[in-house]
């Protein structure tokens, strides 16, 4: 069984998507299953029902819900009930959910990007820096990550996100600014603009290219040292290798395993 | 020639259950636990380390191809021996210790024990002395064992070693004094064999344990012993590293379903504040826990089904079809989906998909065609919006929250 119950917080963007996927399998052939999926009454969603007989061979059942159009906490998205012979077998209720603009999923998104590159990374946003981070093998190098949707990427831009790090540097004890723009339009003036700043250190990445850092480290192809190397280059940092894409407000799967015994 | 022939195929390429595929994938997992391992066996002594991987993730292909790179000394610089074992057989066994040093022995097979006394005759020799003094240090019996593989009682040593019962007269002819039929003797047995690991220069000895979970199915008692057992034989181990330095190490690599390790640690906390004493805490805290294995992608979903369609590729046939056919380019995102990336639904889910398109006489499959064949099998389930209130599904109390995780945990 996967998790049961789980408390994990689930962000995802107001207006979105959210595909349940429950996998039912069990140690025998031919068990007669109902199963029952009922919604946290903030989403008004109706309950449903599906019955089926699971076998060794998992089962797949899906079903794609809609978050609702304002910023919100859900405690948690539904219940799922599994009855065999009409009595309860087991019951989960799934993920808290916390809905979020999209701005506001951005920063979340690149929060978890770090930390799949090794970063011990936090989302704080608002008026805050939009996410602190350090790598684990050099934690004595705080990064203030600024992180824009807004394209294309341009001089007033830079100033705003500089403004902010300048700000708050000295309060979160900052030695780096990371700035990640989803656009890839970053003006020409900008990589020179950030040149000239010689009291800071400056890296800016696209949110393509994090990704494709983050395929690299994912596919072995560099290391942890790598990474951060790569991420506290002066200037645009720019790659040339690894599948990747600037999507980010793709469907948010939960997915749950339940084995019947 | 099989029907799979139609698609250039010798066989079905997902219904064989064979671990000698290459791993899609992983690759950082692969990383760290090659550093973890390394730094392990570097240091000595006795380790706990788990590897979460939730439902058919690929927990014991990850195991059993980590102790294919652990034979190899380009993943570590050390020598080490691997051995994978279940945590349980079908039934608790009454001695776990018995059975796990049986399921070692047996998994190191014949062939391990009789390069480590190949390695016995040319350590002795290189340093010019008896192979029984080589020995010397280590229990009379097991040297006894070890000395005679490769001679007539070969077997009957092997079948000691695995915990087989020897008669009195056969042990006798073997020089060994008992057999390996209590807890103690297994546990001492092992030490002797990190012993002799030791002596040939073995930095250590890997156990590979795969279902480490199952050992929550047996009672709440019972599964406490077979984890303190763990904890125990890690404590002695180290203990005796770091006085008498006559030992290899012991790492323990526990693979664990995440959701069962969450239980574990919650319920290791309230056993202490309602039983007293240390219960699992001890154990907690000596574990080390690996990334969790993550689902596939899409790119590595697609290396996966190309990797099978590969092998069962009739040879004649190899380069002039598309190294996904008869999947289009669009099946492998499309079964990943659905999957939710675990690489033991994609296996199954493919093996149905092809032969099923087989038997409805496509050219190609697409991922329209395969979602036709899943739901048409049932593994697609629907939903069927009911309109029913809240009220009227089975409610769950605080009383049976509490309830279904101790029967969880049981």
């Amino acid at each position: 069984m996967n998790r049961i119950n789980p408390t994990e917080l689930v962000i995802v963007p107001l207006d979105s998507d959210i595909v349940i996927r429950l996998v039912v399998y069990s140690e025998r052939e031919n068990v007669p299953i109902d199963l029952f999926l009922s919604f946290h009454g903030m989403l008004g969603l109706r309950n449903c029902k599906a019955s089926f007989i699971a076998s060794t061979t998992p089962k797949t059942v899906e079903y794609t819900v809609r978050t609702p159009k304002k910023c919100c906490f859900i405690p948690y998205l539904g219940r799922v009930s599994v009855m065999l012979e009409n009595q309860t077998h087991c019951n989960s209720e799934l993920n808290p959910i916390r809905v979020v603009t999209e701005r506001d999923y951005f920063e979340y998104v690149v929060c978890d990007e770090l930390r799949e590159l090794d970063f011990v990374a936090e989302r704080y946003g608002g008026k805050d820096p939009d996410v602190t981070a350090y790598h684990n093998l050099y934690p004595e190098e705080i990064f203030d990550v600024e992180c824009t949707l807004e394209s294309p990427y341009d001089v007033s831009k830079f100033n705003h996100d500089f403004g902010k790090y300048v700000r708050e540097r000295a309060k979160w004890n900052f030695t780096r600014l990371l700035l990640v723009s989803h656009s890839t339009y970053i003006t020409p003036d900008v990589p020179r603009v950030i040149s000239g700043v010689k009291d800071a250190n400056i890296s800016l990445i696209t949110f393509v290219d994090l990704r494709r850092l983050r395929s690299q480290f994912r596919d072995g192809s560099i290391d942890k040292k790598d990474v951060y190397l790569s991420l506290i280059k002066r200037g645009l940092i720019q790659l040339e290798r690894g599948m990747a894409t600037s999507e980010f407000m793709a469907q948010r799967v939960l997915n749950i395993a339940f084995k019947v015994s | 020639m099989s029907v799979f022939k139609e698609y250039a195929l010798s066989y079905n390429p997902f219904i064989t259950e064979s671990h000698d595929f290459p791993m899609v994938g992983r690759q950082r997992l692969k990383n760290e636990l090659q550093e973890t391992l390394t730094s392990m066996l570097e240091s000595g002594g006795s380790h706990l380390l788990v590897l979460p991987g939730g439902y058919g993730l690929g927990k014991t292909f990850f195991l059993l191809k980590t102790k294919e790179w652990l034979s190899d000394q380009k993943f570590i610089r050390q020598k080490a021996i691997a051995s994978f074992a279940k945590a349980l057989p079908y039934k608790p066994p009454p001695k776990y210790y018995v059975y796990l040093w049986s399921k070692i022995v047996e998994d190191l097979r014949f062939e391990s024990f009789g390069m480590l006394r190949k390695e016995v005759a040319k350590s002795a020799k290189q340093k010019s002395m008896s192979e029984d003094s080589l020995l010397s240090n280590l229990d009379q019996s097991f040297k006894n064992a070890i000395l005679k593989i490769g001679g007539d009682q070969e077997y009957q040593v092997f079948d000691w070693l695995r915990c087989g019962k020897l008669t009195s007269k056969t042990r006798e002819s073997l020089g060994i004094t008992y057999n390996i039929d209590s807890d103690d003797s297994a546990e001492s047995v092992l030490y002797e064999f990190l012993k002799l690991l030791k002596l040939l220069d073995h930095q250590g000895l890997v156990i590979l344990v795969d279902e480490f979970e199952y050992i929550f199915t047996v009672g709440k008692a019972k599964s406490i012993q077979f984890v303190v057992a763990y904890k125990l034989l890690r404590d002695k181990v180290n203990e005796r590293v770091s006085t008498r330095h006559d030992l290899a190490g012991l790492i323990f690599v526990l693979a664990c379903s995440p959701g069962v390790w969450e239980k574990l640690v919650e319920f290791s906390k309230t056993y202490e504040i309602e039983k007293g004493g240390p219960g699992l805490a001890p154990f907690m805290e000596r574990v080390r826990i690996l990334p969790e294995l993550e689902t596939l992608t899409d790119q590595e979903t697609s290396e996966l089904i190309e990797s099978r369609l590969s092998k069962a590729r009739i040879p004649s046939r190899e380069g002039k079809v598309d190294r996904l056919y008869p999947f289009t380019k669009k099946y492998p995102p499309y079964i990943r989906e659905k999957s939710s990336g675990r690489p033991r639904q994609i296996i199954t889910y493919s093996s149905y998909i092809i032969e099923d398109s087989l038997k409805l006489g496509k050219d190609e499959i697409s991922d329209d065609l395969a979602e036709k064949i899943l739901r048409e099998r049932g593994l697609i389930v629907d939903l069927v919006v009911t309109g029913q209130r809240p009220e009227e599904f089975p409610r769950v109390s605080g009383k049976q929250r509490v309830e279904e995780v101790e029967r969880r945990v049981e």
